[in-house]
């Protein structure tokens, strides 16, 4: 219910705030610089009324934060008050950044010769309008700024606030980057773009490129030189938040770049292959794609190197080699699919040109073009990736026991068997409609050709299908050859009191399953467990209750070093309560530990998984499927861009 | 982070990427010169660098005398308007086919696309001349050096 309460009353203070300065705005800009005529009393009355409203709302909202703040100095590092504090600031800084651009590009277009019907950006705006929109938004970001240092000083290690400032500083990296490559981008296209005949063509994006380059400038060094520093924590460097970003940088900036060499390379064989042109005509038809692709290969280039390095200290190693898996997994996808649509396209081609009777030799250049620059980009990209993946999932330890049994590996595989499956279907079906057609006396023209195609892609769809469906038999094989070979290197110890036996013989049946490699013992206390001291390596595991209940248990644990993993059994006279845990089911208990004692055998640090839950797994299936299509979209769009 | 030779790098990089866009923005700059003989490609030619000049008087002069005429005035508002922008195009001039009476001059309309990933693309239009009192006047342009509207019965004349 506080949340509630909070959340309203920080909602209408921002946006009263909000409302109180584009009032102030208005009437600061119609003072100072005011239009003729009618037009002033309007903009003095809009201000006003802004104000007039604004003010008492935000007042009586703000008191009441302000007095919760005294009364309770929790209130000061909560979820939403971080948030209010750090949006305020973001909503703010972006006018100001906006009307700074405004006010640069004004002597930049003069100095270009901007023609005065292009300069539309904030054209209505005079240089006092933008003067004040900054200073007023400078203020009011002074006074989000005091709030959040305010709260830092009082909670110097407060994780809402950590986490927000986290949020903040990527959210202006994000914004530097994408502005920094679209400012340079318009000031290299300047440089490759040869001006030709009466006009000025570039004259606007020289002006703009370097307003936006240098004001992006900033944002990137500043903000980097605040999450630099920062990375010394822990909490820093191993936030989920960096290894999204730098994921997800380094992806996009691959996909971005792999699209634009594919363009490049389609055009050049093009030209190659028999398309008039010369190199400054060439270079004069892609100077816009030539000046994306030199900022982002460096930023990308960057990036990438930092992707390694923040990989390289993560403590958790799991997570390290789960995060490369899917980065690799995902390119491999890409190289694979590109390379299935180069070699079909090529095989199509040869059909057409051995076969077909109405073949255009025109357009073969623009086909053989289309089909090498797929495998031009595709080929790469699957070769660098694809034998990465393999050599881990065929390796004799751990790390290749892991590759086999994780879910991305097995998503690859199966997403790929499912869509050649699909696939084929697909081509014989059309193929067996149109045969039986044919002898039915419906033939359709150029029938040979036809079948010909189709049977050459139902064998290309064939040889995927077949090599993906022995690489998941291969996987399988290897899963059990682990499974018998693995030594029993590590020993696992159950020790249990009369009253859990029948659960710690139920984990003891399940570890058997799951892990049969593992040396495993059960002892109850009344069995004598001081002739059976485990080794310092060894795992001991023993419900919690048994600590206090038993004193035998309390002398093995004083001389054990190895791991113990409590188990927090309910007991028979509900007497125990567990505190931070919400309530679990035996079997979901037994599955914690299940999982805990992995972890240890495997050497990993621990970390539990949250019970499944009915609507999380209903949100994750939804979030997956809308992922699924912007996934597709995106795919379709770059795809369309190399076979444009 | 100052040892950051990378990083470093790349702000130097960001530097000279603008010195040498501003270098090469005026060495490039083409002056937009006036031709001086009477052809139809000189009216063409210093029509347009008349309108990049904003000296509308001037330009006006080089549209044909025919009916319903803009007026200078119009003329100038077409071009101070937003929706008329020449200030993202380039025009080049190509051959002309020109018979006693009229011309045609062939050109190659260059247009700035909006997206990041476009490249700038051409459309080839003809400008139509005729020939009045000796000297070479425009009767039709493309468009954004043109304004349909110009040259058309007044909507009342129309109605009737």
């Amino acid at each position: 219910m506080r949340a509630v309460r909070r959340l309203y009353f920080y909602i209408v203070a921002f946006i009263s705030l909000q409302v109180i300065l584009w009032g102030l705005i208005t009437l600061a800009a119609s003072t100072v610089d005011s239009p003729i005529a009618g037009g002033l009393s309007n903009l003095l009355a809009r201000g006003l009324a802004q104000v007039l409203v604004g003010l008492p709302f935000f007042l009586l909202h703000w008191s009441v934060i302000q007095k919760d703040v005294r009364q309770q100095a929790e209130e000061q590092q909560t979820f939403i008050r971080a948030v209010y504090g750090y949006g305020l600031q973001l909503a703010t800084l972006v006018p100001v950044l906006t009307n700074l651009h405004a006010l640069l590009r004004r002597p930049l277009m003069i100095a270009f010769n901007v023609f005065p019907t292009s300069r539309n950006f904030l054209a209505g705006q005079s240089v006092t309008d933008n003067m004040v929109s900054i200073a007023l938004n400078l203020i009011t970001f002074y006074f989000a700024y005091r709030i959040t240092r305010a709260d830092w000083d009082a909670f110097p290690s407060g994780r809402n606030l950590s986490l927000i400032r986290r949020l903040y500083r990527y959210i202006w990296l994000v914004i530097g980057i994408s502005s920094l490559v679209v400012g340079l981008q318009q000031i290299l296209f300047t440089i490759f773009f040869t001006p030709e005949g009466i006009g000025r063509l570039v004259n606007l994006k020289l002006a703009s490129g370097i307003s936006v380059t240098l004001i992006a400038t900033a944002i990137w060094v500043i903000t980097t030189r605040k999450i630099i520093p920062s990375l010394r924590a822990k909490a820093e460097r191993d936030a989920i938040l960096r290894t999204i970003f730098l994921f997800l940088a380094n992806l996009a900036g691959l996909a971005i770049i792999l699209s634009i060499i594919g363009v490049l390379v389609n055009d050049l064989l093009r030209w190659l292959l028999g398309t008039p042109t010369s190199l400054p005509v060439f270079i004069n038809a892609h100077s816009s794609l030539l000046a994306v692709l030199i900022p982002i290969t460096v930023i990308w280039l960057y990036y990438r190197r930092n992707f390694g390095r923040h990989l390289n200290t993560l403590e958790d190693p799991i997570r390290s080699q789960a995060t490369t898996r899917l980065f690799t997994s995902l390119l491999s996808l890409a190289g694979n699919i590109l390379v299935f649509a180069g070699v079909w396209s090529l095989l199509s081609l040869a059909a057409d040109g051995l076969i077909g009777d109405n073949f255009l030799f025109s357009a073969l250049n623009q086909r053989l073009a289309n089909g090498l620059a797929l495998l031009a980009v595709g080929l790469p990209l699957w070769i660098n990736s694809w034998p990465l993946l393999q050599r881990e999932a065929t390796g004799d330890n751990q790390l290749g026991e892991r590759a086999r049994q994780s879910v991305v590996r097995k998503t690859f595989l199966y997403l790929l068997i499912f869509a050649a499956v699909v696939g084929l279907m697909a081509a014989v079906g059309l193929l067996v409609f149109r045969l039986i057609n044919s002898v039915l006396g419906n033939a359709m023209p150029n029938f040979g050709l036809f079948v010909i195609k189709q049977l050459l892609l139902s064998a290309q769809i064939t040889v995927w299908l077949l090599y993906h469906l022995a690489v998941l038999r291969k996987d399988n094989r290897a899963e059990k050859l682990t499974i018998k070979t693995e030594q029993p290197e590590i020993s696992v110890l159950l020790l249990t009191d009369p009253d859990s036996q029948a659960a710690m013989s139920s984990l003891q049946a399940m570890i058997q399953k799951e892990m049969p490699y593992l040396a495993l013992t059960l002892h109850t206390v009344s069995a004598g467990v001081t002739t059976d001291t485990p080794e310092p390596s060894s795992i001991m595991v023993l419900p919690a209750s048994s600590t206090w209940q038993e004193p035998v248990f309390a002398g093995i644990l004083k001389d054990f070093s190895g791991k113990v993993i409590l188990i927090p059994l309910a007991d028979k006279d509900g007497q125990l309560v567990w505190a931070g845990m919400h309530t679990q089911e035996e079997e979901e208990i037994l599955k914690s530990a299940l999982q805990l004692i992995r972890q240890a055998a495997e050497g990993q640090p621990f970390k539990i998984s949250t019970p499944a839950n009915g609507w999380a797994i209903a949100g994750y299936v939804l979030a997956g499927l809308v992922g699924l299509q912007v996934l597709f979209v995106v795919f379709a769009l770059l795809a369309s861009l190399v076979m444009n | 982070m100052k040892n950051d030779r990378f990083f470093n790098g790349i702000l130097i990089g960001i530097a000279a990427i603008i010195v040498i866009a501003i270098a090469a923005f005026f060495i490039r700059q083409q002056s937009n010169k006036l031709m001086t003989d009477n052809s139809p490609a000189a009216a063409v030619n210093n029509y347009v660098v008349y309108l990049y000049q904003q000296d509308y008087e001037q330009a006006y002069k080089y549209l044909a005398d025919l009916e319903n005429k803009p007026l200078l005035a119009q003329f100038r508002q077409s071009f101070t308007s937003y929706n008329q922008d020449i200030g993202s195009v380039s025009i080049k001039l190509n051959e002309t086919s020109q018979d006693a009476n009229s011309a045609t001059v062939y050109l190659t309309i260059i247009r700035q696309a909006g997206g990041l990933f476009s490249e700038p693309y051409r459309d080839s239009q003809p400008a139509q001349l005729i020939l009045q009192n000796g000297e070479w006047k425009i009767s039709n342009m493309p468009y954004p050096f043109w304004d349909y509207s110009w040259y058309q019965k007044p909507f009342d004349a129309q109605q009737k």
